[in-house]
């Protein structure tokens, strides 16, 4: 069931949720189909999915009861077409210096260090959306086992190549910025420099 | 050219903005005020969305090496060319070898210094604002430094008219529309929101306004919500209580509860809003925020109307 919301006049949400709390992640492909719809239009500024909702951002705001109806009528029908995707290996130094808070999530998980950097380390991710920071990708796919809440007290400064996890989510820090997620290693692994024909590798 | 001698806090070159990059995580960016934009670039005979430099808080010095227009908008921070005190909205003619200084406020926090031609620095996807925290656009993506020296384009116009333009007034009272997650908290807690004004934290920037109030513990929560599309106007609420207004160098998503979405129209507001101002927030309905963008673009349409007529002149 997808619902719809006006945050502004022209800002239209679509959101599996409708605001309840919950930290849930529905299918993304349905935002990412609806997204894909969108870009052929030139009635968007912007189109931001995330895994669960997708924002709309219209140059018009006359045309925002138009893809309320229109998105709500018909995105059961949309598709998702899926491009070439590309496999990116992410060399990780894990633990110590580079994964400062591998030990307290042992802890916390209750599993050793080492199955830890085995469950991370053996699973294919897709980067299902971005956000946060340019080139932050949200990465799922990441076991169940290694599942866990967001730090309680975010840290003031993830260092530039912090892999972390957080919630069911994993992901690279493009950039040194405060931060929530457990950060257990390293890459050096450049995701955002502006010369790329593309931002962005992923 | 025009040198920078100094750039106080924090001066950056920006524009309206960085659009259509949102879903690869990169922030709008961009002045905190476009209106005050582009009503400076109107009055300058530029494009609206020109560079122009964000002055915060003041102590701010530049000499112009060129004989240029230009003109303030925003708040004036007490400026002076040639230690003679000058208006914000107003264009003015400076010479080669002026100095522009910029006190301050008590009042005020926000400037914005706009040329005849505008800044010239290259279009970085798409836009010459800077991004701080991405150190990209503007000036090799840094705020301005001490012996900055930065370049301007040729003006459109050879002369620029002696004319200045009425900027809507800053207020602290703040319309907001209903977000997504007000639904969390029952109608008592609405009230309790909007009653008293909150207070601007010190620790505020260009990615938001911190807010705070005595009774802050009274807004803790644990509800946690993923993560989704985040925007400048946004109201996050944080666990801590403390709400969090969203403006232009905001990250593009965000986790916490988003409790409402200040309206376009008085977004501005945040640009002037400096350290333990209040801030009073009313709930409004989408028909008052698109009421209220319709009066802006009036605005710009009658100041459009005695620019055209002033050139007749």
């Amino acid at each position: 069931m997808l619902n719809c919301y006006v945050l502004s006049p022209s800002i239209l949400v679509f959101d599996a949720i409708a605001g309840k709390p919950s930290t849930e992640l529905v299918d993304p492909l349905t935002f990412l189909a609806i997204q894909q719809h969108c870009t052929l239009s030139e009635d968007f500024i912007d189109i931001v999915p995330t895994a669960n909702s997708i924002t709309l951002y219209l140059r018009d705001l006359k045309r925002r009861e138009f893809w309320q109806n229109y998105i709500l009528e018909h995105y059961l029908k949309f598709e998702y077409q899926r491009a070439n995707a590309t496999v990116h290996h992410v060399p990780t130094r894990y633990g110590g210096a580079y994964g400062v808070d591998l030990t307290a999530l042992s802890a916390l998980l209750n599993l050793s260090v080492d199955e830890i950097i085995t469950q991370h380390s053996s699973f294919e991710y897709i980067v299902s959306f971005m956000g946060f920071l340019p080139g932050f990708g949200y990465l799922t796919g990441l076991p169940p086992a290694l599942h866990v809440p967001r730090k309680a007290v975010p840290s003031t400064k993830v260092p530039r190549g912090s892999v972390a996890i957080a919630e069911a989510l994993s992901a690279i820090y493009p950039s040194a910025s405060p931060g929530g997620w457990h950060v257990i290693g390293q890459t050096d692994l450049k995701l955002f420099e502006l010369h790329f024909t593309s931002p962005m590798p992923v | 050219m025009i040198e920078v001698i100094n750039p106080g806090p924090l001066s950056t070159v920006q524009d309206l903005g960085r659009f259509g990059h949102r879903q690869q995580g990169i922030p709008q960016s961009g002045v905190l005020d476009p209106l005050a934009l582009i009503i400076g670039n109107r009055l300058l005979g530029n494009e609206d969305d020109a560079a122009a430099i964000e002055i915060t808080a003041g102590n701010a010095v530049f000499r112009f090496m060129e004989d240029c227009s230009f003109v303030l908008m925003g708040s004036s921070l007490n400026a002076t060319l040639n230690d003679m005190p000058i208006h914000s909205g107003w264009c003015m003619q400076a010479k080669q070898g002026n100095v522009l200084r910029l006190k301050g406020s008590q009042h005020a926090l926000r400037s914005y210094l706009c040329f005849a031609g505008g800044i010239d620095v290259p279009l970085v996807l798409n836009s010459r604002s800077t991004d701080i925290q991405g150190q990209f656009g503007g000036l090799s993506g840094k705020p301005l430094q001490s012996g900055t020296v930065i370049s301007l384009f040729k003006p459109h116009q050879t002369q620029v008219s002696a004319q200045g333009a009425l900027q809507p007034p800053y207020f602290n009272h703040i319309r907001v529309l209903p977000g997504p997650h007000l639904a969390c908290f029952d109608e008592h807690w609405k009230l309790r929101f909007t009653e008293k004004p909150w207070s601007v934290q010190l620790s505020s920037n260009r990615m938001g306004t911190r807010l705070i109030r005595d009774d802050v513990e009274f807004f803790n929560h644990n509800i946690r919500i993923p993560s989704q599309a985040v925007h400048p106007g946004v109201i996050q609420l944080p666990p801590s209580g403390e709400a969090m207004v969203l403006l232009a160098d905001c990250q593009t998503t965000g986790g916490y509860p988003i409790i409402g979405q200040v309206i376009e129209a008085d977004l501005r507001h945040f640009t002037q809003l400096g350290a333990s101002e209040p801030v009073y927030f009313e709930f409004v309905d989408i028909n008052t925020a698109t009421k209220a963008h319709e009066t802006t673009l009036f605005h710009l349409n009658r100041i459009n109307i005695a620019i055209e007529n002033n050139k007749k002149k």
